[in-house]
């Protein structure tokens, strides 16, 4: 048999598995909210190839991510929120408890009058974006009304 | 020294202009290329290959699009790029295997090497032609998938123009990477293709071991399946364990990954780039690869080709033969028995066997097992049939596109069909019985497997069994004809694998049109009542196969008519 034969019949045999399962399943009744438990920051990742990552540790208790902040090579070594060239770019990686929480969407709270001019944070790609040398603490917090929040710092050195 | 240097460009030029030519030879047997004698074809085939390129990237941008837009791999709404290591891994291994088995056949086993070998060029320059044959094949396979799923994943990212040149240049290298492997890998499986012919006890048991192992593996996952699958309701968990076996396969397949890196490039602060500091680098690696792989080809593989090619088959095997008592049986029955035995021992029913009798029942029951842990409504309960229905037909209908060269096979010995003491209906009948019998097999092993979860009554189970088979004769009846109509003699007394036969092209395309016909008449029909819809459903087939019977017999009676 052709190597597309096998292939063709191999995903119409999984589309068959998924689209039974998603248009052919009895109603189920609303059983209730399932609300998130718990948050966890499963770690921060450094979005740029030079050797030096990211640093785990603790602040006071709280879980802590230091890295080294490459500048501009201008004086004041601080990027301009559109610069294409800053590389001091890092992601958190989060998990939500229990798995099957009806809604799993979380908010990052910040202090955004003291980091306002240092940091730039993306809460859709929970990425944060660091301007200049500093340190931020950042609060995972769920949406759902549960009010259950992680707090991590995250400091560029 | 000037002359040596005039003698040496010469001799490079006459040795290049010597591989080009095998190589156009050889590829317009493999690939049809009549259309480059005429400017309207040619013209038309171009457009023609553009807009199957087109389709096929829209399909993997819509595809991709709506994963992203679910948030199928990324909580972000994104594409990892371990989603592409993924299909990018799985296609480069099915690309390897089958490279690998045509390359067994056109280095070592074709018919047409000893009178390439004959012609004004080194061996050296044969072998190398064969492997640019299969680079060129591969090269315009990876434009009919791997090529239009890497531009669609850069439409879906938003990449810039340059990447798609880039992919462009890369797949110039990636698509020689299974050739070279597979020219490699030929030489131990020919050793095993060599050893499992002459100590054919071997090969029954390992093919026991393999299948009985196969059949212990799909009871196994039958036993992990939960007793609830609600895919929309476990989304968190099931979320999660796509995570994991995406992270998990990145790390254990790093090389694939490191090479899919290369053409997608990496994210990199605020923008993707396609050039970082590694790219020279595994760029540099690729090349060397490539270079270090056709050395190496040159060095083992190509003694052995040549070895393979100069030896006479016809003298060199000792025949034990064991005088048998003659027993006259009808003429029919003697090219049944004749069939048969070819069969046998090139081992084409062994494969038959294996996807109709073995795999076929064995993925219905694992189908079966994974809907009957889902809590289904009315509409997902004829869903089900309808599957079940569309499965069992691709794989039935699958087996017989090789039916579409059944007689085109027999090359240059096809002229015995008719100077045979017979009718040439009962010749060319006996050819379809393995499949006639093994389809029969198949079909109701599949549908006492299927009775044991599916909510049909005895009568309507055994109506699908019928309509299945109904079908599947009407389909092995068309792709027979279809060789009737247009052999490809001329090609199989060459090479021993047509790999561009138009019929079998056709019958391609009509075992997916059939068997999607025949699920959606099936569920649309349902919908009066079931029992009523399956005593339709088979009608309509027996009225098929019957028809398709007929036209099989008159354009016997047309194409073998002595003038």
């Amino acid at each position: 048999m052709k190597k597309s034969v096998i292939i063709a019949i191999f995903l119409i045999y999984l589309g068959s598995i998924v689209a039974v399962n998603f248009f052919g399943l009895q109603m189920k009744l609303f059983e209730g909210t399932e609300y998130v438990t718990k948050i966890e920051c499963t770690g921060v990742e450094l979005e740029r190839e030079q050797n030096n990552g990211v640093y785990p540790g603790y602040k006071e208790n709280t879980p802590a991510y230091a890295f080294f902040f490459i500048g501009n090579g201008a004086d004041n070594d601080v990027f301009s929120e559109t610069d294409t060239t800053n590389t001091n770019v890092v992601k958190i990686n989060y998990r939500v408890y229990p798995d099957n929480a009806t809604n799993s969407k979380i908010e990052l709270v910040y202090d955004k009058i003291s980091t306002s001019g240092a940091v730039v944070v993306k809460e859709d790609t929970m990425e944060i974006v660091f301007l200049k040398s500093c340190g931020i603490d950042i609060t995972l917090k769920a949406v759902d009304g549960s009010n259950v929040q992680t707090k991590i710092w995250i400091e560029c050195i | 020294m000037a002359e040596k240097t005039l003698k040496y460009k010469r001799s490079l030029r006459q040795s290049l202009s010597a591989l080009k030519t095998l190589t156009v030879m050889q590829i317009k047997e493999k690939m049809d290329v009549s259309y480059l004698r005429s400017v309207k074809k040619t013209i038309f085939h171009v457009v023609y290959t553009v807009l199957e390129f087109a389709v096929i990237t829209a399909i993997c941008f819509v595809l991709l699009w709506a994963a992203k837009l679910l948030g199928v791999f990324s909580l972000v709404h994104d594409i990892p790029v371990s989603v592409m290591v993924v299909v990018f891994t799985f296609m480069f291994t099915l690309s390897v295997v089958f490279t690998t088995i045509g390359l067994v056949q056109s280095l070592y086993l074709s018919k047409d090497n000893l009178v390439l070998l004959t012609l004004p060029a080194t061996p050296s320059l044969v072998f190398l032609s064969k492997l640019l044959v299969y680079y060129f094949y591969e090269l315009k396979r990876s434009f009919m998938f791997l090529i239009p799923l890497f531009f669609a994943f850069g439409l879906v990212k938003g990449y810039s123009i340059g990447f798609y040149f880039w992919a462009l240049f890369l797949f110039v290298f990636i698509s020689a990477l299974p050739v070279l492997l597979g020219a490699l890998l030929s030489m131990p499986a020919l050793y095993v293709y060599q050893l499992f012919r002459k100590v054919k006890i071997l090969q029954y048991t390992v093919i026991t071991i393999a299948l009985s192992a196969g059949i212990w593996l799909i009871y196994y996952v039958i036993g992990l399946i939960p007793n609830d699958i609600n895919l929309v309701e476990t989304w968190g968990t099931t979320y999660w364990q796509i995570q994991d076996f995406l992270n998990g396969f990145v790390e254990i397949f790093s090389i694939m990954a490191a090479l899919t890196r290369l053409i997608v490039g990496k994210t990199i602060g605020l923008s993707y780039q396609i050039f970082t500091k590694d790219t020279a680098l595994h760029l540099a690696i690729l090349a060397l690869t490539v270079v270090a792989l056709v050395v190496l080809n040159f060095l083992l593989s190509k003694p052995l080709f040549y070895k393979m090619a100069s030896k006479p088959f016809e003298y060199t095997k000792k025949m034990k033969i064991k005088a048998k008592k003659n027993v006259k049986v009808p003429v029919f029955f003697s090219a049944i028995k004749k069939e048969w035995l070819i069969r046998w021992r090139d081992n084409s029913i062994v494969s038959l066997i294996a996807q109709l009798v073995i795999i076929m029942p064995m993925a219905i029951e694992l189908l079966n097992s994974i809907y009957a842990a889902m809590n289904t409504a009315y509409l997902g309960t004829q869903m089900t049939v309808g599957f079940n229905l569309l499965i069992v037909m691709l794989f039935m209908l699958s087996a017989n596109i090789s039916l579409a060269s059944i007689y085109s096979r027999d090359g240059a010995s096809s002229y015995l069909n008719k100077v045979q003491p017979s009718t040439y209906f009962q010749l060319l009948f006996s050819k379809l019985t393995p499949n006639m019998v093994f389809g029969l097999i198949g079909i109701a092993i599949t549908t006492a497997m299927y009775a044991n979860h599916s909510s049909l009554d005895a009568v309507s189970g055994t109506l699908f069994g019928v309509t299945a088979y109904l079908v599947y004769l009407a389909h092995m009846f068309w792709s027979a004809e279809m060789d009737i109509m247009n052999p490809q003699y001329e090609q199989y007394a060459t090479f021993s694998q047509q790999t561009n036969n138009p019929n079998e092209g056709k019958s391609t395309i009509l075992t997916f049109v059939i068997s999607f016909l025949v699920a959606f008449i099936t569920i649309f029909l349902s919908l009066e009542g079931a029992r009523l819809a399956w005593i339709k459903v088979s009608a309509l087939a027996l009225v098929l196969a019957v028809l398709k019977l007929t036209t099989y017999i008159l354009k016997i009676k047309v194409f073998y008519k002595e003038k």
